[in-house]
């Protein structure tokens, strides 16, 4: 069967000649995944999601999803899919149950079918006793809920997320996860995006790993930690590390990658505990002193800072 | 698409209702113009000359037309509030076409737009008679009033997209927007009539809707006018609204 969504080479630029926010993303979804988009603010994800979604039309490079092409055929793809913005997209005004009226009719629901999906997903959010509430009066978590209520109403076949966890507590934090995982039990495919390496780790089945607009690295998130070994050492000193240092660090035995950091090396080794003595020798005979000494098991976060030297949140 | 406009105009026809201020300005705000401006007036007026119009039929139409025009700045408020609570993006990903996503935004305010006309004329033959004012009379022309009507809201359709097409912010649709909607109300005849203005800016005055619409009410109030009359101000009234609305599409930002 072919991939869900599939999405090649996608270039956007905002302005003709102009930075690329998306520049050349690829990847394939399959039916049933969840599929997690994983990078810091700026990195594209957004700019990805409007691209798929068929909201914005590409610089270059194609999508389709359900052998739809996004450009050519939007009204097939938007029939297709369910969007849940990062903004709270809802109307303040208007009670939850309006709201997810108005965009139950925009979707082609009408009569008693709208009427079931709406109670279906004021209770799949938990917010059926407080459906005739006006928004306005609602928590910042359950605002969050009824904005994926409203992406689902019209039961489509990939729902797209975008940081739906955004400034929402704890609470309504576990809510919305557990609540993405039983859809996705149920045969939905979802498209996470997301700067919380924790969130992305605890529901996606692979990762795609985003930053200024390319994919620098796509798997499980079990293979993504485990290409690091077993975990991380960075070394912090006060000057700048030389290429013989680095090469003799990458020789070291089991390491994996030494690349250099801002005043410092990361060190990526299967047994990188083991290594630290050669380390500390090494640093030591080149007369450059050590002002830190940092070992970190492996977690999507070290795979982030690896792939980019950036940390996921700043 | 039919059902996507109504769908769209339900909603705003909602929002607008628990909206206070906006229903103030469009309705109370005109209603108060026209009694205060009537009983204040009188005296300026003078007695009844045929073919020019007394101290009423000058100030129902013409109030009701700075109202109906106070609608420009709530299309383009509506519009701006869809994109700031990113509600137009989820608009713009439900399978419905950029033509009946706009209609939607245009048709509510379009039958505000009737609602207040029709208001203010009540006003002007229930209401003003009770206070010691001349009773409007419709006259015998009343779907020449209708086609006034809705040509001077296609008008103020039209400026209301370009409002929100070239405006950033909702502060400036409200300082902005209120400052071009007065001053074209005032050049228009509305707060003083255009008879009673030199000739050159009677002339400027012929560059907004509002002195066209007036001229044609006024036409059909106190001359007699029929349709056929007033069909080169309807002419000119569509021909405003094609502007703006040509412009307003060209410049209006989707994203």
């Amino acid at each position: 069967m072919p991939p869900l969504l599939q999405a090649r080479e996608l270039v956007k630029r905002y302005t003709k000649g102009g930075a690329a926010a998306v520049s050349g993303i690829s990847f394939q979804v399959e039916r049933g995944e969840v599929f997690g988009l994983l990078g810091p603010n700026g990195a594209g994800k957004t700019t990805t999601i409007s691209m798929l979604t068929a909201l914005l039309v590409p610089t270059s490079g194609t999508a389709t999803l359900a052998g739809f092409d996004v450009v050519r055929q939007p009204r097939e793809v938007k029939k297709r899919i369910g969007l849940v913005p990062q903004e709270l997209a809802l109307y303040p005004t208007l009670s939850a149950r309006d709201n997810l009226r108005f965009f139950g009719r925009l979707n082609g629901l009408s009569g008693r079918k709208m009427a079931e999906a709406v109670d279906r997903n004021l209770a799949r959010v938990g917010l059926s006793d407080r459906g005739d509430d006006a928004i306005a009066t609602f928590s910042g978590g359950m605002k969050r809920r009824v904005n994926i209520a409203a992406g689902l109403l019209h039961e489509p076949e990939i729902l797209f997320l975008d940081e739906p966890t955004v400034g929402v507590d704890p609470q309504s934090r576990n809510f919305i996860l557990d609540g993405i995982e039983a859809l996705s039990r149920d045969g939905l495919t979802v498209i996470f995006s997301t700067h919380y390496m924790e969130e992305a780790e605890r529901i996606c089945r692979r990762i795609a790993v985003v930053d200024e607009g390319r994919v620098l690295a796509l798997d499980t998130p079990a293979e993504l930690v485990h290409s690091l070994g077993d975990g991380t050492v960075s070394v912090s000193g006060a000057v700048a590390l030389e290429e013989p240092l680095l090469a003799a660090l990458r020789r070291l035995p089991e390491v994996k990658s030494a690349e250099p950091r801002e005043g410092g090396v990361l060190i990526a080794a299967r047994r990188p505990i083991r290594i630290l003595p050669a380390v500390i020798e090494l640093f030591q005979s080149s007369g450059l002193p050590i002002t830190s000494l940092e070992y970190a098991k492996p977690t999507l976060e070290s795979v982030f800072l690896q792939l980019t030297g950036k940390r996921l949140r700043n | 698409m039919l059902q996507t406009v109504l769908a769209i105009t339900r909603k705003d026809l909602k929002i607008l209702w628990k909206d206070p201020r906006g229903l103030g300005s469009l309705f109370l705000m005109p209603i108060m113009f026209i009694v205060v401006m009537t009983m204040a007036l009188g005296r300026l007026f003078g007695p009844e000359k045929p073919g020019v119009p007394n101290v009423v039929q000058h100030n129902v139409p013409a109030w009701a037309l700075f109202g109906l025009f106070f609608i420009s700045q709530q299309i383009a408020s509506s519009l701006l509030e869809e994109k700031k609570l990113g509600t137009f993006r989820r608009l713009q990903v439900a399978p419905i076409s950029r033509t009946a996503l706009l209609l939607g935004k245009l048709v509510p305010f379009f039958l505000v737009n009737l609602a207040q006309v029709a208001t203010m004329f009540a006003v002007g033959v229930l209401l003003l008679p009770m206070l010691g004012a001349p009773r409007l009379a419709i006259g015998s022309h009343p779907f020449a009033l209708l086609a006034i009507t809705v040509a001077a809201s296609l008008s103020a359709s039209g400026l209301g997209l370009l409002m929100a097409a070239l405006a950033k912010t909702a502060e400036q649709i409200g300082g902005l927007g209120s400052m071009l909607v007065v001053t074209m109300a005032a050049l228009g005849g509305v707060m003083v009539p255009r008879i009673a203005m030199p000739r050159s800016m009677q002339t400027v005055g012929l560059l907004t809707p509002h002195a066209w619409a007036l001229t044609a009410y006024q036409d059909v109030l106190v001359r007699g006018a029929g349709l056929a009359t007033v069909l080169p101000a309807i002419a000119a009234l569509l021909g405003f609204a094609s502007l703006f609305f040509a412009v307003a599409l060209v410049r209006f930002r989707w994203d």
